[in-house]
Formats: C-alpha cells, structure tokens, sequence
C-alpha cells in the first residue's frame, strides 16, 4: 500500500519533466483549407493558414486577410508537410482543416497516396470536405470569399448550402471518397472548383472593399474517379442527373416547360422538397436494366402556363410536366455517365448485394457490361401545394375582350 | 458520567481549613476562587465553606439559593444540637438547588468546580457536599452563519453544551433520544456528547463511537474538529467523512435517520456520523422546499462539484492537447486570446487559480471592514488588468471565476475544500497528459471514495456498492415526495429501517 | 471473512468487463460482412461455456478457482495449474496494460512514452488490487452508468448524423457459413466471451449465491446482443472493406461524426470509454490472478499485490510493436487461450462427474 502510494507520488514527479504532447494555442498554425498539386513530378501541398489576431483580435479584423497561403513540395505528402516547417515558424495543426481542393493534374495522377495519407494519420479526418479543382488548387485556396473571413470554411460551407437548396452537386468527404473506392465499384464523383469571371485573382483584401469582385471560386462540374484517377469532368445538369440516380437529391429545383416532351421555354419551376430514389437491379436477357424509381414531393414556384389550377386534373398535368422534366435530367446524366464508362452510380454494389454470386462472375467485366446496362425509369412527382395563388398571372391578367 | 481517574485520589480532610487549603493549592492560588467562610445560626460552633470559581457561576443563586438559607437555617426539631448531622441537613432541607452531590476526594470537588458547581464545607465533615451553580453569561441563541436557508428554522448552535443538546431535545421530544456525555482532554475536561435515537440507530455504531471517544487521550479538545481527526475511519483521506453541521434541525434530521451525533462544549459544531459521500450534498433546505425544485438544485450541486474539480483541468486539456475537440470559431477566438500570452496554459491556469485561492483567504482572515477593498483589488486589478496587460488570457479569468463559483454552491465547506485541493492535483495531470491524464486521477479519486468508509458504512453507498432496495435512491441524486421517503438512508443493519409506513400518498384532492 | 459483493454488482461486473475493449475493435472481420453474425454465434458458444463455468461453480459455491483445481486434480497437481492459470490471468492482464498504451499512442498522446501511459493505468489497477475485490465490484459500479450513458449517446449520435447504412450488411452469408464459422472459433470465443473464465475466481465471492447463474445468464445475454449491436453498426457504418482497413474502427467511426459543427471529433472522449472497458479488464484480470495465486500458494493475498503487479509490468514491454503486439495476440494467445477457457473447465467438469459417482459408490457400499 505504502509502496504502491510512494510509487504513484514519484510518478507525478516524473511526470513534471516532460510535456510530449502539449501544445499550446499559440504554437500552432491553424489550417483551414489544403490544397494538393503535381507540379514537375512532385507533389505541391498549399496550406491556407488562419490568422487568429486578424479574425477575433482586439484589434479588429478587416485591415489584414485572415488568411494566409504558402507551398511546399515533395516526393509525398508528409514529407511536403514536414518541409513546410523550413517556412512556418508554427507546428501545422491539420485536425480543423475544413476542405482537401485536389488539383486536376494531380487528381490525374492519382489521389491514392492522399487517402493513405489520410488513412494512417491521427490529426488528419476523414470529415474533410474533397474538391477537383479545374486550375490549380493554390489558385482556389487564394481566393478571398466575400461575407466570409475563412475561405477554406467559406467553400465548406457552399457545397453545404449547395446540398441544402438544390443539389446539383454532393458534398464528398474524404470519408465518402474511401468508402467508393473501396467498394466494388472502385469509382467515385467529386464536386469541382472554378474560378468564375475575368480571371482576376480576388487574392487582396482590398479588392473586397467593392461591390463586385472580380472573380469568384464557384462549384462547378462534377468530375469522376476511376481507381484513383480523375476520368472526365460532367457538367451541371449531368451532375444533377447523377445526384438523382443515386439518391442524393433531397431539395432542389427543376424548372419545366408548359408542353409535353419539354418543348419550348422553361418558364416554370417546382420546389422538390423530398425525395426518394430507389434502384433494383433485374437481369433481363443477358442483360441488367436498372429500375429506378423517383418518388419526389414538392410545391410550385413559379407557374407560367394556362390552365386553371384549382382543378385537380391541371395539377395532375403539371405533375406529369415535372415528372418528365425530372426524367430527361436523369436520362441525360446518365448517357454521360454510360460514356465514361465509369460506374460512380454504384450500379455494380447493387448488382453485389443482391446477387453476390452473379457479382462473382461479372466483377472483371464489368467496366465492359457496365455501359450495356439499361436503366428503366419510372418518376413520380407529388405537387402537395401551388403555393398561395391559384391561377397563374398570366391567366388571371387574361380579360375578355382584350 | 464522569471519567474514572486514573491516579489516585486524595480524600479530603475532616479539617475545613486544610480542605480549603489543598483546593486553593490544587488551583495555584488563581485569583478567580472564591472562598467564603462564615457561619450559620444551626450550628454556630462549626464554620463552614463555600467554594467557587468566579465567572464560571451564577452569583445570584449563590446568594439566594445558597449563602441566604445557609446562613439564617434552623435545624429541624429532630436534629437540634447534632452538629455532625449538619451536612445531611444541608443536603435535605437547606440547598435548594436541583443538581446536587457529595464527594469525598479532592479531585473529585475540583473537578466538578471547573465545570461550574460550588463546593460546600463543613468543619469536621470530610466530604463536601456539591451543588450545580453554573450559569456563566454565553452568547444568545443566533441564525446560522455557514449554513443558512431561506425556508426553515433559523436556529443555530451556541458554544454551550447545555444548550445545544437543549435546542435538539426542543425538536425530537422522545424519551428515546438518549445523550451519554464524556469527559475527553487530560486538561480542557471538555464534554462531549454522544446523541442518537434510542431503537432507531443501529448500537453497534453508537458503541463504536463510545469506543473511538474513549481512546482520546489529548491534553485539550477545544472544538470538535479534535474530536473529528480521530474517530475518522480513515485519517489519510480528502474526503470528510464525519458531516458536520451548525443547524439543530439537521442533526435532528441525522439522528432520525438513524446517525450519531457528537456535540462537543465550546463549539458550535456538531458531528454526525456514518455519513456518506452524498450527504454532503445535501442542504436542510432540501427537506424544506418542494421536492422538485430540491431535486434540480440538488443535481446543479453535483454538476457545479464536478465543475469545481474539473473545469480547469478540462480547458487545460481541451485548449493545449485536444484542440481539435473545439469548434473551429472557438478555438480561432481562444488561439487569438492566447496571442502573447507568455505562459503555458497549465502555468497560466495554476497562477490564476493561486490567486483566487489568496484572495479567498484573504478574504476569510482580514477585518471586515476592509472586505469591499479586496474584492475590487480582486476583480478589477487581478481580472480586468491582467487580461488587458496580456499576462493571462481572457479564456481563462471565465473559467476560473466560474469554478470558483461553482465550488460555493456546496452546502458543506469541508467537501467544497476537498475539490480545491484535489483540483490541483488534476489540473497538473491535466497539463502533462491531457485528458489521459484528467482519466487516471478522476479514476483515482474514484477508487479512493469506493475504498472509503464511514463507521463500516461505504462512503459511495447506497451508488457503490447499490442495488440492495430502490427505496435507497429515493433521496441521493433527486428527493422524492415525503410520503415517498419511506425507507432510513442509510445503507446499514438499523434496527427501525423504515421511517414511515409506505402508501401514504395523499389523495387527490377534488373540488 | 473473505470480502463480498452483491448479484447486482455481479451483473454489472460481467457487462463492463465483457465490453471491455471489445467495441474497439471489428472483431470477426474475416467473415467480412457477416462479422455480427460470427459474433453471434460466438456470443452463443460463449454461453454454454458459461454453463460449464456456473456448473462448476455450484459444485464449491464458496471455493475460488484455486481451489476447484484442488479439488479435481488433487492438492499438487491442481496447485501447479492454479499457478499456471494464475500467470495467465496476468498475461492477460498485461495484454489489456499493453492495449492501453498502444490505444493512447495511436489516438491520444502519439510523442508519450507508453511506459508512462501503461504504469499510470497499472499504478491505479494496482490501487484497486490493493484494496480488495469489494472495491472493484464499488468502482465498476461508479463507472457503469458512465459507460451505458456514454454508450448510448454515442449510438444516437452516430445515427442522427446518418451514417448508418444497413445495406452494408448485404449480403447476408456470401459464402456460405464456413468463413463465419472459421471467424467464430476459436478466436471470437476466446475474446471476449469465453473470458468469462475469470469469474470462476469471483463467484466464491458473490454473497447471494442463489441468484448467481440468474444473473450471469441474463447479463451475459444482455451484454452479447450489445457487442453484436456495436459490430453491425460499426459494419454499417464503415463497410466491410474499411472496416478491415482500420486499425480502430470505433474510433475511425466516431471521427465521423459531425453533428450542428458542434459535435465534433468526439473520438477523444471514445477514447476515455475504452479506457473505463481496459481498466476494468485489467484490474479484473489482475485480482483473479493474485487471487487464483494466493490461494495455490498460501501466501497471503496483500502480499501478492505487487509482485504480480510488477510482473504485469516488466511483462508488457516484452514486445517491441504494435504490430507483434496484435500478432502475439491473435496467433499465439488465441492457440493457448482455449487450453484454459475450455480444456481444462471440460476435463474438469468430466473429472467431477466421476468423483462424484465415486463418492456416491462409496456411501451405497458403506450403507449396505
């Protein structure tokens, strides 16, 4: 007993010479955004690193940027972080990094040793938000975003708000991007970066001080992943269509024309405010055909088209406009996706769960069978409200006589 | 009731003057004895004595009750002119005074003069005859200083014995509440009184309470924290294990749930014991006020205890090991805050809670007239100015003024005190090891409460060890209802465990 | 007059020391994602295992471990395997001081040294050794509703930030029952059900006798569909093939979460939990093995706190990595592990069907 007490008191002693894992808020470089680039066969690793001072200081933010961006090169990733010590005077504290921008010659070369990366490493978390960047992701990360004082939060935070309102785009983790490429499918989609405008970097505080900035980072195309690689790039619309087959669309906004097969302008648009995408697989003569089944809900926005809308027979054939519209979007995202013959739809997992064994014999193959296959689409769209007016202004403005 | 001497005894003298003598020797001649000789008119051929020390007695009854009947007495019909039977008529007919008693040795007279009787001689008789005169002045009964309420009596102890067991006999009028009272210090000849209700307390307890009192063999016992370090089970704990208590009504309470109390003259404090780890959370106002606004305050007492101990350990870990557990925005402000500040987080934590722990100090000992000018010095020079002069950073002044209020919401200052110490302890595990560091105390401190035992009842009971009968629960984390409330607390053999018979909810009452 | 503890502690003690660290890892990770069911069957096997243990158990209701082995095997041989087996229960035990530090290396303190990390959790172990079998059966239940609280909200938590996705599960039985079978046995009995083995050491000292198997039973039963819970939500969460990939797939799980930017990385925390599982495991471990020694021994049971606490001590940096840490553990341990989980109980229990029968011979043939 005596002893056991002697013991834990000369351990308390001991403890009182070294702090190995302290430290402290000052001695560390808080990074909020990393971007990865692969120039003349190295990697580049950007950090965008917050300034405190500048943010929440006595002082008061806005003179100076919040934000400041330095690279590093190396054969791989952490030895490019440990070299980023010859500049930063502070250690780099990667646990609140908000965003990964991959840059498109980077993504091509192949994002496998960043997951590893990823994998192995304590402080790095797998909730990071990934992006392809269309130029080089030192260009994104140097962005100034206007409202926001953090750009790596500010992008975070627009793909969230992407996700909430319309999902043309999903917001991908790192997480998100293992589980794909791990799965059968070995193929994932990840949301990509612009730079938007005259081509003018917005990278000085200043130019924040007018109304319009120069250029903006904005999301834009979706590109897509096989092994590791980047394959090809889908625009908006397609992307759109992707979030539909895969069940990623919950909100978001499809504008419809007044005539059937989507002729003429959209001068109409429905607010989906849920929905629910189901995929089956079936094999039909040698062949697999996807069912998919859309079950979506939402309200009218905006309404352009005659008819009386108190009649439940208008609202059905509002329905069947909206269901159609819904229908071209997924059939035109997924002959894009047929072409790449890159399976980020997970069609191959499902085919997996439900008949493992076929899967056996199919699995090689299937970057070949996977363009083959047919999707079979059945969409079904529920007005439950018209919003607060009834007929459309255009027929209410319509006066006999005139 | 008196405490067997163990050396021996001197009988007194058949001789007056050499009674008078060896007690006036016994006391070094001290100029507060009184020694009145004079002579009555029964017998007026023997002198007789009274003896006492001033202060310690009432000098109206002496005269009235005492030296006036003395004096003018007849003997009655049957006795006149035997002299020699003077004393048994002093007893019979003359002292009209409740508590009296005769002694035949020295020690035993002087003993019982210290305690505040007067000592009565007659020549050629060789005892004295004793009569309780006490009355010095003490202080009025006041209200509680530490351990006020603002539902129920505001009543507290006062230094005297006399009166507190008084002030509890007012509360539980039952034959059952037995005192035994004890003599303990070789020189203070304190007493200490042993209460417990009579059928309900478990004897075995009562007994060893005896048993602990009777082997104190120091010179003085001047409050009854003496009392307290040594019938403690276990004397190398934080943790108190003997409760104590200013309030009458709360050792009424102790006593009818079965507890012991220890009232000591000269204190205000009495002891009550077994007693629990969760008893320190409990506030007599608790029992006072509606049952659901007791149970929230007295979950907020937990959390604000666990918060006193743990608070600064916590930011410690959280802001210099485990950054990545805050918000991004906080940890930007805090990082910002942190901007110059030239100490480490634990040194910073350590000088701030140092300091807080001197101006309470301070604030405890100096005069109170100069209370006000500390607590400006403390909030404004050692807050305001530091914060502002970049020495600590702000972060940090929140979280220590907020433990340091939430350790005054404990009922009990000797639990409040423990968390201050144990506080230290963690915060420096804290600062070398991080949250690993908070998990290994907190475990110890754990194991420690576990081992501990007050009078063979565990500490953590009736949590560790539990489970025996729900009806334990009813009044450790929550209080019930009262109609409720029906078993004893207490996680031991009593022998009444059942404090009312249970089904006694009232009934709906409809208009 | 030897220390005791109620059926309510026992129950609690089975729940906290069969958790463990079991949620820490994905255990029966080769049957990919049929792992929960391996882990059901194994929870199954585990419980007529139990069968065995409360059956001889009854036959001594006050006897410990030591002394059972005295008893089937005679005063030499039986004392020579309680020493054995005591040794075991402190490899064990070591195992867990070991996981400590491995776990605080990886998540926690990666620049500590694990000898400080591993004497700080023993140093306390110790503190609990010292004090007795009734303070362990106290902390555990201090600790417990820590555990299921923090359990709990760590399983709403995951859910509510939608990372659950049942489909993972598919397809049930890919293969065939073979890979489930060869996932469950030996390796998921040994750890962490057929550990129950330690509790023939303390149900001598459970003072309602009565009630044991009751409780053991229900407990056990209650504590399996818990672990099969955690592995298919693990599963759920991760799929098969990340799940594997991971070295602490609770832990990568928990980094998941993100709920309101508030609740975040909350695997520190998860991490504290697992310490709660490890360090009742290694106290428990602990006394069963100075116990089981005392009693082969005859010395007296204080006097054996710390000579097996240094052994534990000394015994846990025999291995140079995580990697022969975790090799050890699965190839070696697990081969011997069965020797004492089910040989010797099994030969045991045969042996005292036979004395028994002996006995009852002997008093037909005194009686006639």
């Amino acid at each position: 007993m005596k002893a056991i007490r002697l013991l834990l008191l000369g351990s308390l002693l001991l403890l009182q010479t070294g702090c190995w894992n302290r430290v402290e808020l000052n001695d560390i470089a808080i990074i909020s955004a990393t971007g990865v680039d692969w120039e003349n066969g190295k990697w580049v690793l950007t950090n965008q690193i917050v300034i405190p001072k500048a943010i929440s200081g006595q002082a008061g933010g806005g003179r100076t940027a919040a934000v400041n961006v330095f690279s590093s090169t190396g054969d791989n990733f952490r030895i490019a972080i440990s070299k980023a010590s010859q500049e930063s005077s502070r250690r780099l504290y990667f646990s609140h990094n908000q965003i990964v921008i991959i840059g498109q010659e980077a993504a091509r070369k192949g994002v496998g040793p960043l997951l590893e990366a990823y994998l192995r490493n304590h402080d790095s978390r797998e909730t990071v938000d990934v992006f392809l960047s269309k130029g080089t992701a030192r260009l994104m990360l140097e962005q100034l975003i206007p409202l926001e004082q953090i750009p790596g939060a500010a992008i975070q935070r627009m793909i969230v708000n992407e996700e909430m309102s319309s999902s043309s785009y999903r917001q991908m983790t790192i997480h998100h991007v293992l589980m794909d490429l791990l799965g059968h499918t070995k193929a994932t989609s990840i949301p990509g970066l612009a730079l938007a405008g005259s081509g003018e970097s917005t990278d000085r505080v200043d130019m924040l001080s007018q109304t319009s900035t120069p250029s903006k980072v904005r999301l834009s195309e979706l590109g897509l992943v096989y092994g590791d690689k980047l394959v090809g790039w889908i625009g908006e619309e397609q992307s759109k269509g992707v979030m539909w087959l895969t069940n990623h669309v919950d909100k978001t906004t499809v504008a419809f024309a007044c005539t059937a097969g989507g002729k003429g302008r959209q001068g109409s648009s429905a607010r989906v405010l849920h929905s629910v995408t189901k995929v089956k697989p079936q094999q039909q003569d040698g062949k697999w055909v996807m069912k998919v089944n859309i079950e979506a809900q939402g309200t009218l926005l905006e309404y352009d088209c005659g008819g009386d809308l108190m009649k439940p027979e208008e609202i059905w054939e509002v329905e069947r406009l909206v269901e159609e519209r819904i229908a071209s979007i997924v059939t035109d995202g997924w002959e894009v996706v047929r072409k790449h013959k890159v399976d980020v739809l997970g069609f191959g997992t499902l085919i997996y769960k439900h008949h493992p064994k076929t899967w056996k014999v199919i699995e090689r193959n299937w970057k070949e069978e996977f363009p083959q296959t047919e999707i079979e689409l059945n969409v079904n769209m529920k007005l439950s409200s018209t919003g607060m007016s009834g007929k459309s202004f255009k027929e209410a403005q319509k006066k006999p006589g005139l | 009731m008196t405490q067997t001497k163990k050396t021996a005894l001197t009988p007194l003298s058949p001789s007056l003057r050499a009674n008078v003598q060896a007690v006036n020797a016994r006391f070094g001649g001290s100029s507060d004895l009184v020694v009145r000789l004079f002579r009555s008119d029964a017998a007026p051929e023997r002198e007789l004595g009274l003896l006492y020390i001033e202060g310690l007695v009432n000098t109206d009854v002496i005269n009235e009750s005492l030296l006036a009947p003395l004096m003018s007495m007849k003997l009655p019909p049957h006795m006149e002119g035997k002299s020699d039977r003077l004393m048994e008529a002093l007893r019979t007919s003359v002292v009209s005074i409740g508590s009296v008693k005769e002694a035949a040795a020295l020690e035993e007279g002087i003993q019982q003069m210290t305690d505040g009787w007067c000592l009565i001689f007659v020549d050629g008789n060789a005892v004295a005859l004793m009569a309780a005169v006490g009355g010095a002045k003490e202080r009025a009964i006041g209200i509680p200083q530490t351990q006020t309420v603002i539902r129920g009596p505001q009543r507290a102890f006062v230094e005297e014995l006399g009166t507190n067991i008084s002030l509890i006999r007012r509360i539980i009028r039952s034959p059952d509440l037995h005192v035994q009272t004890h003599k303990i210090g070789t020189q203070t000849h304190s007493s200490v009184a042993v209460l417990h209700l009579h059928g309900v307390a478990d004897q075995g307890i009562v007994k060893e309470v005896y048993r602990r009192l009777a082997a104190i063999d120091l010179d003085g016992i001047l409050e009854s924290g003496y009392i307290e370090e040594f019938i403690q089970d276990e004397t190398f704990t934080m943790f108190p294990t003997l409760l104590n208590s200013e309030r009458p009504d709360s050792v009424a309470a102790g006593l009818l749930e079965g507890r012991v109390a220890v009232l000591v003259d000269g204190t205000p404090i009495a002891l009550i014991a077994p007693t629990t780890f969760f008893s320190f959370f409990q506030s007599a106002e608790d029992y006072y006020q509606r049952y659901d606004i007791a149970s929230f305050v007295r979950t907020i007492r937990y959390a604000a205890y666990v918060m006193s101990m743990l608070l600064p350990a916590l930011y410690i870990a959280v802001t210099t090991f485990h950054q990545e557990m805050l918000p991004t925005t906080l940890l930007i402000s805090l990082a910002a805050q942190r901007e110059g500040v030239p100490f480490p987080g634990l040194v910073e934590a350590l000088l701030m809670e140092m300091t807080f722990e001197v101006l309470r100090e301070a604030g405890l000992r100096m005069p109170r007239a100069i209370g006000p000018a500390i607590s400006i010095v403390g909030a404004l020079v050692l807050g305001q100015s530091a914060v502002q002069a970049g020495i600590v950073s702000a972060g940090m002044v929140i979280v220590v003024s907020f433990t340091a209020i939430s350790n005054f919401v404990m009922p009990e200052n000797n639990m409040a005190a423990t968390s201050r110490i144990i506080r230290f302890g963690i915060m420096i595990m804290a600062g070398m090891l991080g949250f690993f560091g908070i998990f290994i105390s907190v475990l110890f401190v754990l194991i420690h409460l576990a081992s501990l035992r007050s009078f063979g009842v565990p500490y953590m009971s009736p949590v560790a060890p539990g489970g025996k009968s729900g009806g334990l629960w009813r009044d450790v984390f929550v209080r019930v209802p009262w109609w409720a409330i029906v078993l004893r607390p207490l996680d031991m053999k009593l022998r009444n465990p059942k404090r009312q018979r249970s089904g006694r909810k009232p009934p709906a009452q409809r208009h | 007059m030897q220390q005791q503890f109620g059926k309510f502690q026992l129950a609690i003690l089975i729940i906290v020391f069969l958790i463990g660290s079991t949620p820490l890892f994905e255990l029966g990770i080769p049957a990919k994602q049929d792992a929960w069911i391996a882990m059901l069957v194994a929870a199954a096997a585990g419980l007529l295992l139990t069968v065995v243990y409360l059956t001889l158990h009854k036959r001594a209701p006050n006897a410990g471990l030591g002394e059972l082995y005295k008893y089937h095997f005679g005063r030499y041989i039986g004392g020579f395997i309680a020493i054995v087996h005591a040794l075991w229960f402190a490899y064990e035990s070591m195992r867990n001081v070991r996981d400590v530090g491995e776990l605080t290396t990886m998540a926690l303190l990666s620049f500590t040294p694990k000898w400080i990390i591993m004497f700080l959790i023993l140093a306390v172990a110790a503190y609990t050794a010292s004090k007795g079998v009734e303070v362990l059966a106290r902390i555990i239940q201090l600790l417990f509703p820590i555990v299921i609280l923090s359990y709990f909200i760590v399983i709403l938590l995951v859910f509510f930030s939608g990372l659950v996705k049942v489909n993972q599960l598919l397809p049930i039985m890919e293969n065939g029952p073979m890979p489930i079978l060869k996932a469950a046995f030996p390796n998921l009995l040994s750890f962490p059900f057929a550990q129950m083995v330690v509790f023939l050491v303390l149900f001598g000292h459970v003072s309602e006798k009565k009630s044991i198997s009751k409780v053991t039973y229900w407990s056990q039963i209650g504590v399996s569909i818990f672990l099969v819970f955690m592995n298919a939500l693990i599963l759920c969460v991760l799929g098969p093939e990340l799940a594997e990939l991971t070295a602490l797939p609770l832990l990568h799980v928990l980094q998941l979460v993100r709920l309101a930017n508030f609740l975040e990385r909350l695997d520190v925390v998860v991490t504290l939990l697992l310490f709660i599982g490890l360090f009742v495991k290694i106290a428990t471990l602990y006394i069963a093995s100075v116990l089981t020694a005392s009693m082969a021994t005859g010395w007296s049971y204080r006097a054996l706190v710390f000579p097996i606490g240094i052994l534990i001590y000394a015994a846990s940096f025999l291995e140079p990595n995580n990697t022969y840490h975790i090799w050890i553990g699965l190839d070696v341990t697990l081969k011997i592990a069965p020797l004492f989980q089910i040989a010797l109980p099994l030969v045991m229990l045969v042996v005292g069907i036979r004395k028994k029968y002996r006995s009852a011979a002997l008093d037909g043939a005194q009686g006639t």
